[in-house]
C-alpha cells in the first residue's frame, strides 16, 4: 500500500516537474514581482467590466426585453470579447518572451546551462499560457452576470472557454516561435501581428472550430443544440479530421521551429523536422485515401465530388510539401556531410532522412511518389467500374451524361499533378545547389509556385471570362494551373456557372494536356540533372577545401 | 582540457579566426590576450558552442564542439563580457533558477546556493534585489553563477570589464581562489597587469592567429635580445657608460634617460663584474638589478613584432581538371 502511493508521488512529482519548469517559475516571480502586470490586468478588466455593462443597459431598456436574450446578448458580447482578448492581446506576451532575453543579454546564459532547447520553449510557452488562463479565469465572475438573466447553460460556458483555451494554445505558441526568430522586441511584435491577425487567427478559427456554424452557436449561447454527429466520412474528415490534423500540424511545426532556433548551431537541426515531414505526408495521404474509398460510396454526386476534391487538394498539397523539401538538399556539402556521418549505431537508419547526400532528395521524391501513388489507386479503382467496389458502388457514375471522358479526365489530372511536381522536384534540385541557405531555396521554390500558379490563371481570366465557351482555344493553359484543372474536371456538373463548359470541353484538351505535360516532366528532369551536376561538382570543390569554394564563385 | 585545431571563423570576408591553434592544460589559469577584434570573443563564444567554427575544431574536457556540444555545455561555466541579470529577482532566486536549470535538485539547491554565496562573499545580500546590486556585485554573482554546477572549466571574457578598482582586485582575488581550488580557466582581459599575476600562462592573439603562448617568463625570455642590466648611480652617467662598455663582460652599454641599460655577453656567468665596476669607480651606485618584461611590455612587443612581418595570403591550388 505504502509501496503504491510512493509510485503515485513520485508520478506526481515527475509530472509536477514538467508544469513547474524552472523557467516558468522564474518567469511568474519576474512578472509578479512588478505592477505592470497588475495594472495591463486591471485595466482589461475594468474594460470588460464596462462593455458587459453598456451591453445590458442598451438591452434591458428595451421596450419588452426578453430575459433569456438578453442572458445570451452579454455571454455572446463576452466571448467575443474574450475572443479578441486572446488572438489580439494575449500573444504580445508571448512574442517577447525569448527576444526579451536577447535584448537583456541573459539568453547565452540559459542556452549554455543543461537545460534542453524544447526545455525553454516549453518554459516559455508555459509562462504565456499561465498569463492567458489567468486572464481568462479572472474574467469568469464577471460573466456571471449573464447566469442571472438565463437562456445559457454551464455546457454553453464550458463550451466557449475550451474553445477559448485551445486557440489561445495555438497563437501563445506561434508567437514564442516568433520571439525565437527574431533580434528586437520590436521586430517581434511587428512579425507577430503581421502574420497573427489574417494568416493565424483564420487558421485557428478554421482548424479548431468544427467549422463556424458550431462557433456562432457557441458565441450565441446554444452549444447545448451542438451535435457532433456527421453526415457521412466526407463530412466528418471535412469539419473534424483535416481541421483537427492541421491543428496539431501547426502546433508541432511551431514548436519544432522554435526549439531548432535554440539548438547549438553545431547540433542536428534536421532529423525532428525529417521526421515530422514524414509524419505529416504520412497522415494527409493517409487521409485523402480514406475520405476517396468512403466517399465514393456515396450516392449523393455532391459527397463524391467533394471527396474527390480533397483528395486531389491534398495530394497536391503533400506534393509541394515533399517538393519544397527536396530543395533543402545540400547546399554546404561539407557540414551536411559531416551532419550524416555523425549518425551511427541504430540512428544511421535515419541518414536517409537528412539532406546532405543524394539519398535526401531521393528521398524525398520517393515518399512522395508513393503517397502519390498510393492516393491514386482509388481513384483508378473508380475509373475502372462499379464492379471494383464489389458492389457497393453500383451507383457510382464517374459522369452520369459522359462517362468516356470521366475516365480520361482522371488520368489527365494524375498526369498533370505528377509532371507538374517532377518540375517542381527538379526546381528544387537545382535551387538547392545555387543558394547560400536552404531557406532561400525553398523561398525562390514558392514564388516558382506562385508564378507557375497564378500567371496561368490571370492569363485565363483576363483572357476568357466572359467568352462564350464554345468559341474559346486558350482553355488547355488550364492544366498549367492545377486548381483550375481540378475545378474543370468536378465542377462540371452543376447547372450554369462559369465552369459548366470547362468539363464537355476536356476531351478536346488531352492534346494540349500531353504536350504541357510532356514539357514539364522534360524541363523538371533537366533541372534535376543541372542540379546533380552542380551539386557533384560542389563535392568536388568542398573536399579540396573552402579557399577552393571562394574562388570559384560559389559561397561556403 | 581546452583544445582547438586550425580554427577559422569568418563573416562573409573577414577572417575572425584564422587557424587559431590554442592549448590549455588541466589546472592552469590562461590568459587570453589580444587587441580588439583580435577574436577573443569569438574564440571563446566557439568554445562555449555558441557559435560555429567555419573549419577546424575545438575540444573543451575532451569533448568536441562539433560533435558533443550538449557535453560541453555541461562541463563549462560561461561568462560573457556583458551579460544580464534578472534584476527582479532576488540573488538567492537568481542562484536558485540557474542551479534548477543545471539540473541541481531541489533537495540540495539551497546548500550548494548557500555554499557559492558564501564562497564569493555575498551571503549578506542574499536577499537583495539584483537590480539594486552595485556593477562589481553583479559581476561577483555572475562568477557564482558560472561555479553552480561546479564546472571543470571556467570560460571568462573580460570579467573584470567596467569595473572599479576594488571590484577588480575582488574579482581577481575570487579568481586565484578558483584557480586554486583545480579549476581550469580560461580568461580574456584588456587589463594586462592584471593577467600578469594571475595566470601561469598567455596566449597572444592577433588578427585571429595565436602569435604566442606559453608561460610569462618563457616569452619574456624569447623576447629579450640577450641578457639586459639596469642601474642607477647618483653621479656622472655619461662617464659610467664608458666605463662599463669598456668591460670585456659588457657586450653593449647605453643611457636610457637616468637608467643604464647594459646587455651582458652570453660567456659572461655572472654580472656582478659590472656592479663592481660602478663601485670601483666611485659613481655612487643606486640601484641595479636584471631587466624584467611585464604582460604589458611582452604584449607590446609581440604585437609590434606581428605587425612587421608581412602576412603573406595561403597559395590556392586550383585542382586540375580531369581530362
Amino acid at each position: 500500500m505504502r509501496d503504491s502511493q510512493g509510485q503515485f508521488a513520485g508520478t506526481l512529482a515527475r509530472a509536477w516537474r514538467w508544469v513547474a519548469t524552472p523557467i516558468l517559475v522564474k518567469e511568474l516571480r519576474a512578472t509578479f514581482r512588478g505592477w505592470r502586470f497588475f495594472a495591463a490586468h486591471a485595466g482589461l478588466l475594468s474594460l470588460f467590466a464596462l462593455i458587459l455593462l453598456i451591453t445590458l443597459v442598451v438591452w434591458m431598456t428595451e421596450t419588452d426585453p426578453n430575459p433569456a436574450m438578453i442572458g445570451r446578448v452579454v455571454f455572446a458580447m463576452f466571448i467575443v470579447f474574450q475572443g479578441v482578448l486572446v488572438a489580439l492581446v494575449l500573444p504580445a506576451f508571448g512574442c517577447t518572451s525569448v527576444v526579451g532575453e536577447k535584448e537583456r543579454k541573459s539568453f547565452d546564459l540559459l542556452l549554455t546551462t543543461t537545460l534542453s532547447p524544447a526545455e525553454i520553449v516549453w518554459g516559455k510557452f508555459t509562462a504565456t499560457m499561465a498569463y492567458s488562463i489567468l486572464f481568462l479565469v479572472s474574467t469568469l465572475p464577471l460573466v456571471t452576470v449573464a447566469f442571472l438573466f438565463g437562456g445559457i447553460s454551464l455546457f454553453d460556458l464550458g463550451a466557449a472557454y475550451l474553445y477559448l483555451f485551445v486557440c489561445s494554445v495555438l497563437l501563445n505558441l506561434y508567437a514564442v516561435f516568433i520571439s525565437t526568430t527574431v533580434k528586437t522586441s520590436q521586430r517581434a511584435v511587428v512579425a507577430c501581428y503581421l502574420f497573427l491577425v489574417p494568416l493565424v487567427t483564420a487558421l485557428c478559427f478554421w482548424a479548431v472550430g468544427l467549422s463556424m456554424r458550431y462557433v456562432e452557436r457557441i458565441f450565441e449561447g446554444r452549444a447545448a443544440e451542438l451535435t457532433f454527429e456527421f453526415e457521412n466520412a466526407v463530412d466528418f474528415v471535412l469539419r473534424a479530421g483535416l481541421p483537427g490534423f492541421g491543428y496539431l500540424a501547426l502546433l508541432g511545426f511551431f514548436f519544432l521551429s522554435a526549439t531548432n532556433r535554440l539548438k547549438a548551431p553545431t547540433a542536428n537541426h534536421s532529423t525532428s523536422f525529417r521526421v515530422y515531414y514524414v509524419v505529416l505526408v504520412a497522415g494527409l495521404a493517409g487521409m485523402s485515401i480514406w475520405v476517396l474509398e468512403h466517399g465514393l460510396r456515396e450516392v449523393s454526386f455532391d459527397a463524391r465530388r467533394t471527396a474527390c476534391l480533397i483528395y486531389l487538394c491534398v495530394a497536391g498539397a503533400l506534393g509541394v510539401f515533399s517538393m519544397v523539401f527536396a530543395a533543402e538538399d545540400p547546399v554546404l556539402p561539407l557540414r551536411l556531410r559531416s551532419q550524416v556521418s555523425r549518425m551511427t549505431g541504430a540512428w544511421r537508419f535515419l541518414r536517409p532522412f537528412m539532406p546532405g547526400s543524394v539519398n535526401g532528395a531521393l528521398f524525398c521524391v520517393g515518399v512522395n511518389g508513393l503517397a502519390l501513388a498510393a492516393s491514386v489507386m482509388p481513384l483508378w479503382r473508380g475509373v475502372l467500374g462499379p464492379e471494383s467496389f464489389g458492389g457497393v458502388g453500383k451507383n457510382f457514375e464517374w459522369v452520369p451524361t459522359l462517362a468516356s471522358q470521366g475516365a480520361l479526365a482522371v488520368p489527365f489530372t494524375a498526369a498533370c499533378i505528377v509532371s507538374f511536381l517532377v518540375f517542381l522536384a527538379g526546381a528544387g534540385v537545382l535551387f538547392s545547389t545555387v543558394f547560400k541557405r536552404s531557406t532561400t531555396a525553398k523561398g525562390m521554390l514558392g514564388v516558382l509556385l506562385l508564378v507557375s500558379l497564378l500567371v496561368p490563371l490571370i492569363g485565363w481570366l483576363v483572357v476568357e471570362l466572359g467568352r462564350e465557351p464554345e468559341t474559346s482555344r486558350f482553355y488547355g493553359m488550364a492544366i498549367l494551373n492545377l486548381p483550375l484543372a481540378v475545378t474543370s474536371l468536378w465542377n462540371g456538373m452543376g447547372e450554369g456557372g462559369i465552369f459548366e463548359w470547362q468539363f464537355h470541353a476536356l476531351g478536346r484538351d488531352i492534346p494540349y494536356a500531353a504536350v504541357f505535360c510532356g514539357l514539364h516532366v522534360a524541363l523538371g528532369a533537366g533541372l534535376f540533372l543541372w542540379g546533380l551536376l552542380r551539386r557533384r561538382r560542389l563535392s568536388r570543390l568542398a573536399e579540396v577545401g573552402p579557399a577552393i569554394l571562394a574562388t570559384s564563385g560559389v559561397r561556403a | 582540457m581546452i583544445e582547438t585545431h586550425a580554427l577559422v571563423k569568418r563573416y562573409g570576408p573577414m577572417r575572425a579566426l584564422d587557424g587559431l591553434d590554442l592549448k590549455v592544460e588541466k589546472g592552469d589559469i590562461f590568459g587570453f590576450i589580444g587587441p580588439n577584434g583580435a577574436g577573443k570573443t569569438t574564440t571563446i563564444r566557439i568554445l562555449a558552442t555558441l557559435l560555429k567554427s567555419t573549419s577546424g575544431d575545438a575540444t573543451v574536457c575532451g569533448f568536441s564542439v562539433r560533435r558533443h556540444p550538449k557535453d560541453i555545455r555541461r562541463s563549462i561555466g560561461y561568462m560573457p563580457d556583458t551579460f544580464g541579470v534578472y534584476e527582479e529577482m532576488r540573488v538567492d532566486e537568481y542562484l536558485e533558477f540557474f542551479a534548477a536549470a543545471h539540473g541541481i535538485g531541489r533537495a540540495s539547491r539551497a546548500k550548494v546556493v548557500g555554499d557559492i554565496l558564501a564562497l564569493v562573499d555575498l551571503g549578506h545580500k542574499r536577499e537583495s534585489q539584483i537590480g539594486q546590486l552595485s556593477r562589481g556585485t553583479q559581476q561577483r554573482l555572475g562568477l557564482a553563477r558560472v561555479l553552480l554546477h561546479d564546472p571543470q572549466v571556467l570560460l571568462l571574457d573580460e570579467p573584470a570589464s567596467g569595473l572599479d578598482p576594488r571590484a577588480r582586485i575582488e574579482i581577481r582575488e575570487l579568481i586565484r581562489e578558483l584557480g586554486r581550488m583545480g579549476k581550469t580557466i580560461l580568461i580574456s582581459s584588456h587589463i594586462l597587469p592584471e593577467l600578469g599575476d594571475l595566470c601561469n600562462r598567455v596566449g597572444i592573439v592577433e588578427r585571429g592567429k595565436l602569435v604566442y603562448q606559453g608561460t610569462l617568463a618563457e616569452v619574456a625570455a624569447r623576447l629579450r635580445d640577450g641578457r639586459w642590466m639596469q642601474a642607477r648611480v647618483a653621479r656622472d652617467a655619461e662617464r659610467a657608460v664608458e666605463v662599463l662598455a669598456a668591460l670585456p663582460e659588457v657586450a653593449e652599454a647605453r643611457l636610457d634617460g637616468e637608467v643604464l641599460s647594459v646587455k651582458v655577453k652570453d660567456s659572461c656567468p655572472s654580472p656582478s663584474a659590472i656592479s663592481d665596476a660602478l663601485v670601483r669607480g666611485g659613481f655612487g651606485l643606486l640601484h641595479f638589478q636584471e631587466e624584467t618584461l611585464d604582460l604589458e611590455q611582452v604584449f607590446l612587443r609581440v604585437t609590434r613584432k606581428s605587425d612587421t612581418r608581412k602576412l603573406k595570403p595561403p597559395p590556392i591550388q586550383i585542382p586540375q581538371r580531369d581530362a
